[in-house]
């Protein structure tokens, strides 16, 4: 297709009728200033080829010129194979589609209304819009051919583009019947899987498999309850079994232990019977043993009695007879006794000598150490005494000496410094004049330190001295007047005469002003002083504590004791007491009494012993004779009430022998008895509650297994009424249907799946080989706009460029990464690459309305030399309103849009 | 002489999951099948029956199964004795405590293994007590000084007659070595007889009376047992009493006509409506008998009782290429070949983890289909 003309009329801006054209085979710059509508002829191009001239809506409407109500008419007249045609469209009032063919010089319509605009769409292979305006979708070839104003990126490519495209490279993806058989395997596993791969598992539209594995589900879950059931009534059977066999075994041992009892039972009342029987017996025998002990004790109770009076009365009369001897031997224990406490007395009364001699020992010890006390305060007092008087001679010595003390004698020092360093300053001041009288004057001083007259002797020198002025007169000889420099001598001599009178002050009390002496007088009183404490500390040393009138009264006290004892002892004061002899006399003495009084005290109780024994002797023979007259007199009454019975002895020993017999009788019944007794064992009653519980607890076991019994055998009649086995043969049926379906189901969906994604693994393969060609073209055509700065520029499978490599090392850049003007010369190489794999023949229009707005001036004349080089296969047809950067394309046909519609407005 | 009938392993209410949908029905066909003894019996004026074991197939089996065997058996006028199998032990809870059995005089469950004395026979019942076991349950039986025919009734599993796991062990020589006429055996489903050196036939399984399952050989008879006198050989005669036909048919396809021979053989069976059939078809599918594989799948789950078909070692026949040019030119075609690869199992090249053989001839009969609706 080669465009001619473009004629447009109410058409926005164009209100008039306006015709561009005729354009030349090759390049065609249109230009003009902004506003001057050169997008609204891009816009009447594509209207009046893709849009129906019918259409409707706003979009439309937006065409119309502006403030008017005309009828927007566009007219495109172009050659088609060697044909020319011109196609001419109304839009909104009286809507119009003619399509007309030059035929003998004239354009001779072809087709009308919709067929004009079926037969305009098909140039290009435009689709109709379902609704509004058309876009850049419907546009058919024109979507990669032209390029509205601004905009050179292609968002999508249709689908006649596109297959164009893959056609021209020869993969022929899309060969008739392709996409409908592709859509059908899609519908097939859109069936039953996601977009994402997934099994439909949800809503009325998940597959069947969906229901099939979730009954599967269920039924798996019942046959799971079927198979508990069958385990549960194996567990049951089991157990009855169990439970019979420990039935049976119990009620086996019931019986055992009943019939058990039985002869149990008879055992015991047996024994029940010969037990009374032995008690019967035993009271028989019990009887007869006692009658006849009764006579036994009575016979040997009489014979007992007999012997005994004999026996009391032998034995009174021994004891009698020895009764004279016993009081004797009292008699002379008596005696001894008393000798013995005699002695004892005797003893004791030396016990004086052992005081005594006691006492002289203490007493000499006492004078001993008073003795040394005496003596010891002696000499203490006269230490003292003596150290008192030396402390006396020291303080008069130290009261005599008049000096002042240290702190004071340092204001002293201190003063006098002050003192003699204002003389020194008063001094300084003055004016000193030195007479030296050559004979016997006056001198009358009137202005000086000291004024008045003075007399002088031959070769006295007078020291004249004053301030601020020394003026005296010698009569005869003249009046002197001496001037010297001003000072304040007032104020030395005020703090001269100032601490003068305080140093005098402070050593008026001493008796003499002179320091040295102070000083001197100062050193002895501090060496009497300290002589003075160290014999007060001695003397604090010889009291230790004490005051001479205690230590005076302690003496006196120790004499008066010695002199107490030498009253006593007079020869100790001439001869001190030996303190061990007289101590060890003492010992002795006392060792002495102690021995003799122990064995005068054992002797006197060793007597009164022997004399206690004898006399006790005594006594109980005495006693006892009265005793044995005593038990005389009762045994004749026991006696007597023996043989009371009326019986005698024989009669007596015959009642003995009859009873004896009798009680020989019971004890031979009983031993048989007992026999038989031992022939039972022991006591079977014992037994018989021991099987009683036996029983008990057999009889709970049994009732218990009963129960038990009971309770499974309900058990499992329950779990047969559900007959689980025929259940769950139905349930297992029924999986291996579900499961046999699903695997049928699942056999299909594997190979829908593997059919679906074979599909799309082998149309990658085949895109991949689509693209190449493609991204190859179009790298070619942006290396030679901006050089190597890219590697490659990256297509998918939309055949549209999503990523570009700025080298190898660095993997996709999103195009909105790069400016704005590489974007632009991106998209352009994309468009003509597109183009020249869509169209390696055909010439077609390549209609770009101001597309390269931020490309600069350089990568412009590279884009421009590609321009004119493809205006060898392209009509190429640029809108700008830069028309110089054009300029230099030699072959380029330029067309001023201003002075198109100007001319046309003047006409 | 003495004539008796011996069944054996009815398995009442078994599961059928190898049939699925259709269990029902099979096993509604044992019930009628245990008729079909009955009658047999009759017919052949039987003096008893003798059942061993596994009468049923679990001792928790619905009750009315229980109720309608009992009444099945009750139809005969003469004597039935019973011992429980493996299937079916005597414990707790197990089928022979209902009380069905004790209603009908002529019902004999032998629930301990002691003589049975009839006029002119002694039977040696062995029932047993549990599922497993590896006693041999014959060897209580003495009849070797038995003057009256004896007749041994066990259920178990004779040396040799398995493979798999033994249970309750009979030795072949068992009737010689326990002195009895003939042991009527239960346990294996085919009928098998045990020849002793002599070459009479004193030992022998009846097999079941209904098959159970495909593959299943000489099942789905009774034995018919006749004994002259004390010490005489047996007359064995196997009489079929079973109702449905288990056919397996295993075809190999290696030509296009092969199916239309294979979809006419069976279209010619009958019987169809007692008739399990299991198609196994291997060899190569050629495209345009993919009409008569539909056809024939179409006949096995709508003529008969139940069908199925394993196609699943039948792949592609690699010269028949001649539908793939019908396909689209360029991606269809690709893909076809591709999948087309894969239904061979020696393909060497890359196999995604789908493209199984059996997947991928799926995959491209799907394609075919698919084709067939567009073109359509």
């Amino acid at each position: 297709m080669i465009l001619r003309s473009l004629t447009v009329k109410g058409w926005r801006c164009f209100v008039n009728e306006t015709k561009v054209g005729p354009f030349d085979n090759g390049l065609n710059i249109i230009h003009g200033p902004n506003g001057i509508g050169k997008s609204s002829l891009i816009m009447a191009l594509t209207r009046c080829l893709f849009d129906s001239h019918n259409v409707g809506g706003a979009g439309i409407k937006a065409i119309r010129s502006w403030g008017r109500e005309l009828s927007p008419t566009v007219a495109i007249e172009f050659e088609q194979g060697d044909e020319q045609f011109k196609l001419f469209k109304q839009f909104l009032v009286s809507p119009t589609a003619q399509l007309s063919r030059k035929e003998d010089d004239k354009f001779v319509p072809l087709a009308e209304s919709r067929a004009a605009d079926d037969r305009a769409r098909a140039i290009l292979s435009g689709e109709a819009s379902s609704r509004g305006v058309s876009d850049q979708r419907h546009w058919g070839f024109a979507q990669i051919l032209w390029a509205p104003q601004g905009n050179l990126r292609i968002n999508e490519l249709a689908s006649v583009p596109r297959a164009t495209i893959q056609d021209s490279i020869g993969s022929q993806i899309t060969g008739i019947g392709t996409e409908d058989l592709e859509n059908k395997i899609s519908e097939a596993y859109s069936q039953f899987f996601t977009r994402t791969g997934k099994i439909k598992r949800t809503g009325s539209s998940s597959p069947p498999i969906v229901d099939l594995q979730s009954r599967l589900k269920t039924e798996k879950e019942r046959r799971e309850s079927c198979r508990q059931q069958l385990q549960a009534f194996e567990t049951a059977s089991r157990r009855i079994e169990d439970l019979t066999a420990e039935l049976k075994q119990a009620k086996q041992s019931e019986a055992e232990l009943d019939s058990q009892l039985k002869t149990n039972r008879e055992q015991v009342e047996k024994y029940r019977k010969l037990t009374e029987q032995k008690k019967q017996y035993q009271l028989e025998l019990s009887s007869a043993e006692d009658r006849y002990n009764a006579i036994v004790e009575r016979i040997t109770a009489i014979a007992d009695a007999e012997t005994e009076q004999t026996e009391i009365s032998q034995k009174h009369k021994l004891l009698s007879n020895d009764l004279p001897t016993l009081e004797k031997i009292v008699e002379q224990d008596l005696k001894a006794s008393n000798n013995a406490v005699e002695q004892l007395k005797k003893t004791r009364l030396r016990r004086a000598d052992v005081s005594n001699s006691r006492a002289i020992a203490d007493l000499a010890e006492r004078f001993t150490r008073n003795n040394e006390s005496f003596a010891k305060f002696n000499k203490q007092i006269e230490q003292l005494e003596i150290v008192t008087d030396e402390l006396k001679e020291l303080r008069a010595s130290r009261a005599k000496i008049v000096a002042p003390d240290k702190l004071l004698l340092k204001q002293i020092t201190k003063i006098a410094r002050n003192r003699d360093d204002a003389r020194l300053r008063l001094n300084a001041s003055l004016i000193r004049v030195k007479v030296k009288f050559a004979k016997q004057t006056t001198i009358d001083i009137t202005q000086a330190e000291q004024i008045g007259r003075q007399t002088t002797q031959e070769d006295q020198t007078l020291d004249i001295g004053g301030s601020p002025d020394v003026v005296f007169t010698i009569p005869g000889v003249g009046h002197f007047s001496a001037t010297g420099p001003t000072s304040d001598f007032a104020k030395l001599h005020n703090q001269f005469e100032s601490a003068n009178s305080t140093f005098l002050e402070l050593t008026s009390g001493f008796g003499s002003d002179d320091l040295a002496t102070l000083e001197a007088r100062h050193a002895e009183a501090e060496s009497m002083d300290h002589l003075i404490s160290n014999t007060e500390v001695k003397l604090d040393a010889l009291l230790n504590g004490a005051t001479l009138e205690q230590l005076m009264t302690k003496r006196s006290h120790a004499k008066n004791i010695l002199d107490e004892i030498i009253s006593l002892y007079p020869a100790w004061k001439q001869t001190v007491p030996n303190l061990d002899e007289t101590a060890r006399d003492a010992e002795d003495i006392e060792f002495k009494y102690n021995r003799d009084i122990d064995d005068a005290e054992t002797a006197s109780d060793s007597a009164k012993a022997a004399l206690k024994r004898s006399e006790e002797s005594l006594a109980n023979r005495k006693s006892e004779i009265a005793n044995l007259r005593s038990r005389m007199s009762a045994t004749e009454k026991t006696l007597q009430s023996l043989q009371g019975d009326g019986l005698n002895h024989q009669a007596r020993i015959e009642r003995r022998l009859q009873v004896a017999l009798e009680r020989d009788a019971a004890i031979g019944k009983l031993k048989i008895v007992n026999e038989r007794i031992l022939q039972l064992g022991d006591d079977p009653a014992k037994s018989q509650r021991l099987l009683e519980e036996q029983l008990k607890a057999f009889r709970t076991t049994v009732d218990s297994a009963n129960g038990k019994l009971n309770t499974e055998t309900g058990r499992l009649e329950q779990i047969i009424a559900d007959a689980p086995y025929s259940t769950l043969a139905a349930s297992e049926e029924h999986i291996a249907s579900l499961e046999n379906q699903i695997l049928q189901q699942q056999k299909q969906m594997d190979a829908i799946q593997l059919l679906y994604e074979t599909v799309i693994c082998e149309k990658s393969e085949v895109m991949n080989a689509l693209v190449d060609p493609i991204g190859n073209r179009a790298n070619y055509y942006l290396n030679r706009i901006v050089g190597s700065k890219f590697q490659k520029i990256d297509f998918d499978e939309s055949l549209l460029p999503q990523c570009i490599s700025p080298d190898q090392s660095i993997g996709g850049v999103d195009l909105e990464q790069i400016s704005g003007g590489e974007q632009e010369q991106v998209h352009f190489a994309v468009r003509m690459a597109l183009a020249d794999i869509a169209f390696p023949k055909d010439r077609q229009p390549v209609v770009f309305d101001d597309v390269f707005t931020y490309t600069d001036a350089s990568r412009l004349n590279r884009i421009a030399n590609i321009l004119e080089e493809s205006a060898e296969r392209f009509q190429i047809i640029l809108l700008t309103c830069h028309p110089e950067r054009y300029r230099g394309l030699a072959n380029a046909k330029f067309f001023d849009l201003e002075e198109i519609v100007n001319h046309k407005t003047n006409l | 002489m003495v004539k008796f009938i011996h069944t054996a392993d009815w398995q009442i209410g078994m599961k059928a999951v190898h049939v699925g949908s259709v269990g029902e029905t099979v096993r509604a066909q044992r019930l009628a099948s245990a008729q079909r003894v009955v009658n047999t019996a009759i017919e052949n004026h039987a003096d008893f029956m003798i059942v061993a074991g596994d009468t049923f197939e679990d001792n928790s089996v619905d009750r009315v199964l229980v109720q309608k065997v009992a009444d099945i058996l009750a139809s005969f006028p003469k004597p039935v004795y019973i011992i429980s199998g493996n299937h079916d032990p005597l414990v707790p809870g197990s089928v022979w405590e209902h009380p069905a059995w004790s209603s009908h005089p002529n019902l004999n469950i032998a629930r301990e293994a002691k003589p049975i004395e009839l006029e002119n026979v002694t039977l040696y019942p062995s029932p047993l007590f549990e599922k497993h076991s590896l006693v041999n349950p014959v060897r209580w039986i003495d009849a070797s000084n038995n003057p009256k025919i004896s007749v041994g009734l066990a259920h178990g599993t004779v040396s040799g007659a398995s493979h798999g796991v033994i249970d309750y062990p009979i030795d072949r020589e068992a009737a010689k070595i326990t002195g009895l006429d003939y042991l009527a055996l239960g346990h294996h489903h085919s009928f098998a007889t045990y020849p002793s050196a002599d070459g009479s036939v004193r030992l022998a399984y009846s097999g079941a009376h209904e098959t159970t399952k495909f593959g299943e050989r000489d099942s789905g008879n009774v034995v018919l047992v006749e004994i002259h006198s004390k010490g005489s050989t047996p007359v064995l005669t196997s009489i079929r009493t079973g109702g449905l036909t288990w056919r397996t048919l295993d075809e190999t396809v290696t030509e296009v006509d092969d199916m239309l021979r294979i979809r006419k053989e069976i279209e010619a069976l009958g019987d169809l409506e007692h008739s399990l059939v299991e198609l196994k078809l291997a060899g190569v599918l050629h495209q345009a008998a993919q009409g008569e594989l539909t056809r024939i799948q179409e006949l096995l789950q709508a003529r008969f009782l139940y069908g199925r078909y394993d196609a699943s070692n039948l792949l592609p026949s690699p010269a028949d290429e001649t539908w793939l040019s019908e396909l689209p030119v360029g991606l269809m075609q690709s893909v076809a070949r591709q999948l087309h690869h894969w239904t061979d199992p020696a393909h060497v090249g890359e196999r995604s983890a789908l493209a199984s053989p059996d997947v991928a001839t799926r995959s491209l009969l799907e394609l075919y289909r698919l084709m067939q609706e567009q073109s359509s």
